[in-house]
């Protein structure tokens, strides 16, 4: 299974250097863009709940604060206002999938670039029929100063594997503008924003000094896989903020109409009351709600701002 | 998706951020381990490298080097390198009673700002064991070697892996020159009236002079190319085999393409020259022959072996012995013909044989891994193919 896996990476690959000019680093990148897109909704997914998980978070810990004591109430409460704790565990989800992609990538490079005899020979025997092997030879294994069967020898790979892998994960949390103070300040007393806060430095520490012993087209892999990250993060980010935006102008518009709306009912009901009168009627509204027996907690209010 | 309530489930527990922070480091820590393993560059990726010299086998494979007594198949010393992930697969250089060969490079990580540190070891050819060590060449070459070394009066010339070709000093491995090919050397160079003639598999043969590296000529060629050159003195031709299935006949005073001779598939191992006879084989298994001036095929019939060749043909007296191996079924064999072409007898392998057979007091040695299991040496009898000795290397007691 693992082997036709690779099998059908190599294919690609050599079909991929075939139809762009014997150019190794363009089949590279192309390949790299194919596995992007293919993992594109995916990555997507995570990427959005990710956010939406992080901007929850002074909710999740007004919950957790207040039932600290009632772990059924609080696992109600948190469903309520749609947190799903599985979800931050499927952030893992695209970085595992694409485990075996660069696991077998890694096998496919050290193949593919000639660096023994015995691969060279493998090769041969997994590549299919159609390719005029002998041809294609000699796989170019140079590009700028690299050989891209081995590491890179001046370190600028894995800074740039260890940079685009920070840049990226930064573009897969919210904006810091985005942040407000409460959110920051739930940062601070939430272990699960702080282990991805360390994760944001870690990883990228971690990939840089592993690209130290990648060979240099793995870590080009990665460099590219990275970009396209950032640019799919930025986008992301974008299309929520706008969204987002949207969905605060359309609230205010509604409230600027209720608010409207009420005024002109006091001012049906009441003769010539100001606008300013509107405020405590609602209030005695609320009052009378709640002396009804109606509960209102904040979980319930902020789960029909959400619904709106 | 729906909560779990019960008080013992992962998520639903007390401890769920905990959880989640438990798994992210598993997951790091699966991370760590898989790309630790991407990072290992020390894997048996070759085949053995195999001389005779005297009455000796040397064999590398992996992190070992041996050297066999050719009549007891007894091991005389065995050299495990400077650090435990050091290998090597280029057949060693015996000659001044030094033996000399290129490792297979480790990555230096951090400490050696990721580069690949590739040594080039001359160990003193006694008795003892470990072999006293003459001198370690580090920093001399950049790529993994799988070729072996040619040493002409004080000079060692070899091809790297990294597209590089160099001349050291012979006293202390120090390097004089170095020439730059455009993609790896995969085999020795042979040494002509001052000129060196090697292939590269970036589909050229290369002359270089041998004082200074200056290029006397290049030649490309039709395919890339593993094997060495061989020379016919009084056609002063060279003979290359190319991966574009010929066997490439160039005129030695300036590459110039003299004639081709075809095999069904890629030529990979060393052609062989002898009495006015060119023999070569390709990855197919087929054997040819074919008149050194004209190259007409000499047989009627191209005899096969089973899988493929990578290796030279061994001459010794009138019989020719072919190493061969098949991919798919791991396993491989060793087969004597008469100079006609007629088959003498053949032994099975349970591995592929990739190296070529050597000689040792008019017997073919070969070499092998099979798979999940040590090296092994065999001296066959060259009249019936009777196994004389066999040597697994012993494993060394860690001190």
């Amino acid at each position: 299974m693992w082997q036709t896996f690779i099998d059908f990476m190599l294919n690609i690959m050599v079909y991929l250097y075939q139809a762009l000019g014997n150019n190794f680093l363009l089949a590279l990148a192309a390949f790299t863009i194919l596995t992007r897109v293919l993992l594109l909704p995916l990555n997507l997914r995570q990427q959005r709940s990710s956010i939406r998980m992080q901007e929850m978070q002074p909710q999740v810990q007004a919950i957790q604060k207040k039932y600290k004591d009632d772990q059924k109430r609080m696992m109600e409460e948190m469903q309520k206002i749609g947190y799903n704790p599985t979800e931050p565990l499927l952030g893992c989800l695209p970085l595992l999938v694409q485990m075996p992609i660069f696991f077998a990538l890694f096998r496919v490079i050290n193949i593919m670039l000639l660096s023994t005899p015995q691969s060279l020979l493998e090769l041969k025997s997994r590549i299919s029929a159609g390719f005029d092997l002998a041809n294609l030879l000699p796989i170019d294994n140079e590009f700028l100063w690299l050989n891209l069967a081995q590491p890179d020898p001046y370190l600028i790979l894995p800074v740039l594997v260890a940079g685009t892998m920070f840049l990226q994960q930064k573009f897969m949390m919210p904006a810091k503008k985005e942040e407000d103070k409460k959110q920051k300040a739930a940062k601070e007393d939430n272990p699960m924003a702080q282990t991805q806060q360390s994760m944001l430095y870690t990883m990228p520490i971690m990939f840089g000094f592993f690209a130290m012993s990648f060979n240099s087209g793995l870590a080009i892999y990665f460099v590219i896989s990275n970009i396209i990250g950032i640019g799919q993060g930025y986008i992301t980010r974008r299309s929520l903020a706008q969204a987002r935006a949207e969905s605060e102008a359309r609230k205010k518009a509604r409230k600027e109409n209720a608010a409207l709306g009420e005024g002109l009912e006091d001012g049906d009901s009441g003769g010539a009351q100001s606008n300013g009168s509107s405020k405590p009627a609602a209030k005695a509204k609320k009052q009378d709600k709640k002396s009804s027996g109606q509960k209102s907690s904040p979980v319930k209010s902020s789960r029909k701002k959400k619904r709106r | 998706m729906t909560f779990d309530s019960g008080e013992d489930s992962l998520l639903s527990s007390q401890n769920f951020q905990p959880s989640v922070k438990r798994l992210r480091w598993f997951v790091l820590l699966i991370l760590i381990l898989f790309l630790t393993a991407c990072s290992v560059t020390g894997v048996s990726e070759s085949w053995p490298g195999i001389t005779a010299e005297g009455s000796r086998v040397y064999v590398s494979n992996a992190n070992q080097v041996v050297a066999i007594d050719g009549q007891s198949g007894e091991q005389v010393w065995q050299y495990n390198g400077q650090a435990a992930s050091e290998n090597f697969y280029a057949p060693p250089l015996v000659e001044d009673g030094r033996v000399v060969l290129g490792d297979f490079g480790v990555s230096g990580g951090i400490f050696a700002g990721g580069r690949l540190l590739v040594k080039i070891h001359a160990l003193v050819d006694g008795d003892q064991s470990p072999p006293q060590v003459d001198w370690i060449a580090e920093d001399q070459v950049s790529g993994r070697i799988f070729a072996s070394a040619l040493q002409v009066d004080d000079r060692i010339f070899l091809g790297t892996g990294d597209n590089k070709f160099v001349a050291l000093d012979a006293a202390t491995g120090e390097k004089i020159w170095e020439f730059a090919t455009g993609n790896s050397v995969w085999d020795k160079p042979i040494h002509v009236d001052g000129i060196l003639y090697f292939t590269s598999l970036d589909k050229n043969v290369y002359a270089l002079a041998a004082e200074d590296g200056d290029l006397v000529w290049s030649a490309s060629v039709s395919g890339a190319s593993a094997g060495s050159p061989v020379l016919n003195e009084s056609a002063d031709l060279l003979y290359v085999g190319s991966f574009s299935g010929e066997l490439l006949a160039l005129n030695r005073a300036d590459g110039s393409l003299a004639w081709e001779a075809p095999a069904e598939d890629w030529v990979w191992g060393t052609p062989l020259y002898h009495d006015g006879i060119v023999y070569y084989s390709d990855l197919s298994g087929n054997i040819y022959a074919v008149d050194g001036e004209s190259g007409e095929s000499v047989w009627n019939n191209s005899p096969e072996v089973p899988g493929s060749v990578e290796s030279e043909i061994l001459l010794i007296d009138d019989q020719l012995f072919v190493t061969s191996g098949d991919v798919d079924t791991g396993t491989g064999a060793i087969t004597a013909f008469n100079l006609e072409g007629q088959e003498l007898w053949q032994k099975d392998v349970d591995a592929e044989v990739q190296p070529p057979p050597v000689s040792m007091d008019g017997d073919p040695v070969i070499a092998f891994v099979p798979e999940d299991e040590p090296l092994q040496v065999v001296r066959y009898d060259a009249e019936n193919g009777a196994i004389l000795w066999r040597f697994t290397p012993p494993i060394e007691d860690e001190e």
